[in-house]
């Protein structure tokens, strides 16, 4: 009987394992995510009064929250995903630890107010949605006309692209209306040196106003092009306006130009 | 010939203890069809109810993990990434000449948690059995201990029946 039950735990070892614990991700000490394999592959939600309980217990650290798309994705939109828990419906967020730019491995299923409780609608929320916008890229116009230029001549440029672009979106279920404003632009002339781009608040002019001018010193074909460096802000209904604090950069398409060179013909009148 | 006994008696006990745990689910939940021999993974009814698919879906998860084949999980979690991903790693292990070995939940409660639009929201109280797998033929054994969780499912009607779009874990 004493060899039994060495032989039983033996037995019971090979057919259950090693009791052991489950691998645990930091943050998602309250989803047994390991408990089984599709355990491991989920998400995991909490609600407001749960990502309370956490922030309270780890009030050496500040959080921020993000709207996220969808359950286990990490991914964020301007519009949170719709999500439902305690039979309250809610706004799905990433929740963010001090600069941590990678969100904790569970997400928040919060209510309007709390998600304006845990910060809400912050100009982080609002930069995220700022980034993820499509804005306006800048069309370069360049003078001479039907892209060909003279070699050794100042060729104009110029962007019709001045004027603030605003779009209204749904944040925690409040519109916030963005406005990117072009502050900055940045001309690649295309002749194959980095070093010839030229960075300018001015978006140029049409001829014979010449602001933003190059001179191509090699006959060939080039493709400049303008980048559009645009600095936003927000309101929250019809509330204040607020800064973003980031730009945001849209790079702009090339164009083909082709340099050429004149020949001078004598004629008569 | 007493240690040969003991073994063989062990092994049948164990067995008997393997086939209670699997059985476990089906035995605890409350009958959802009329022949209880009948399993949930036979044809839905005409018209399905939420709580009938998602236990007939629970039951198409234990056998894909102890199989291989996804097909039929699959089939029943149309956009729901987390099930394409565990179907993912099982097919991986399995191709690796690795298995799973899962005894599945015992489905404590099914509770409605909402809608959006025509998607329905279950949590599913579950206690999960332990599961023992391994990633490939040469890898090491591994062990989940399982244990109780709430899952939450997202439904999607379809033809009479539902889909998975969508599969959490709630913490608590």
């Amino acid at each position: 009987m004493r060899r039994t039950l060495p032989i039983l735990a033996l037995l019971f070892v090979a057919l259950f394992g090693m009791p052991q614990l489950a691998l645990s991700k930091e943050g998602a000490t309250q989803c047994s995510s390991a408990g089984d394999l599709g355990g491991v592959r989920e998400g995991c939600i909490k609600s407001g009064s749960e990502t309370n309980g956490y922030i309270s217990a780890h009030s050496d650290h500040t959080y921020s929250i993000r709207p996220a798309c969808e359950i286990g994705g990490l991914a964020l939109c301007a519009e949170p995903g719709r999500c439902s828990i305690d039979g309250h419906d809610g706004n799905l967020f990433n929740v963010y630890q001090d600069a941590d730019p990678e969100p904790l491995d569970w997400q928040a299923c919060l209510t309007d107010q709390e998600a304006e409780h845990l910060g809400g609608i912050t100009p982080g929320v609002v930069q995220h949605a700022f980034e993820w916008l499509t804005w306006p890229v800048s069309p370069l116009v360049v003078q001479p006309p039907k892209g060909r230029t003279l070699v050794n001549f100042d060729t104009n440029f110029y962007t019709t692209n001045t004027s603030p672009t605003t779009q209204t979106v749904t944040l925690i279920g409040q519109p916030v209306t963005i406005e990117a404003t072009p502050t900055q632009y940045r001309w690649h002339f295309g002749s194959g040196a980095d070093d010839t781009d030229r960075i300018t608040t001015d978006p140029g002019a049409a001829y014979p106003d010449l602001r933003v001018t190059y001179r191509y010193l090699h006959v060939g074909t080039v493709r400049p092009s303008l980048d559009t460096t645009y600095a936003g802000r927000y309101r929250v209904g019809t509330g204040p306006w607020r800064t973003i604090p980031d730009t945001l950069t849209v790079p702009g398409a090339p164009v083909d130009l082709q340099v050429v060179s004149a020949t001078p013909h004598l004629v008569g009148y | 010939m007493a240690p040969r006994r003991t073994i063989a008696g062990l092994l049948a006990a164990s067995v008997l203890v393997l086939t209670g745990c699997g059985g476990g689910s089906s035995v605890a939940d409350p009958p959802v069809q009329s022949s209880p021999t009948s399993s949930p993974t036979s044809d839905p009814p005409a018209q399905e109810t939420a709580e009938h698919f998602i236990r007939r879906w629970a039951e198409a998860e234990k056998q894909m993990e102890n199989t291989g084949k996804t097909a039929a999980y699959l089939s029943m979690s149309r956009q729901c990434t987390s099930c394409r991903q565990l179907a993912a790693d099982i097919r991986g292990f399995y191709a690796a000449g690795g298995f799973a070995r899962w005894v599945g939940w015992r489905i404590l409660t099914i509770k409605p948690a909402g809608s959006h639009g025509q998607d329905k929201v279950y949590d599913v109280t579950v206690d999960s059995g332990p599961t023992r797998y391994r990633e490939s033929g040469t890898s090491p054994i591994k062990h989940l201990k399982g244990g109780p969780a709430t899952h939450q499912l997202v439904l999607k009607p379809h033809d009479n029946s539902w889909l998975v779009v969508q599969k959490a874990q709630i913490a608590r």
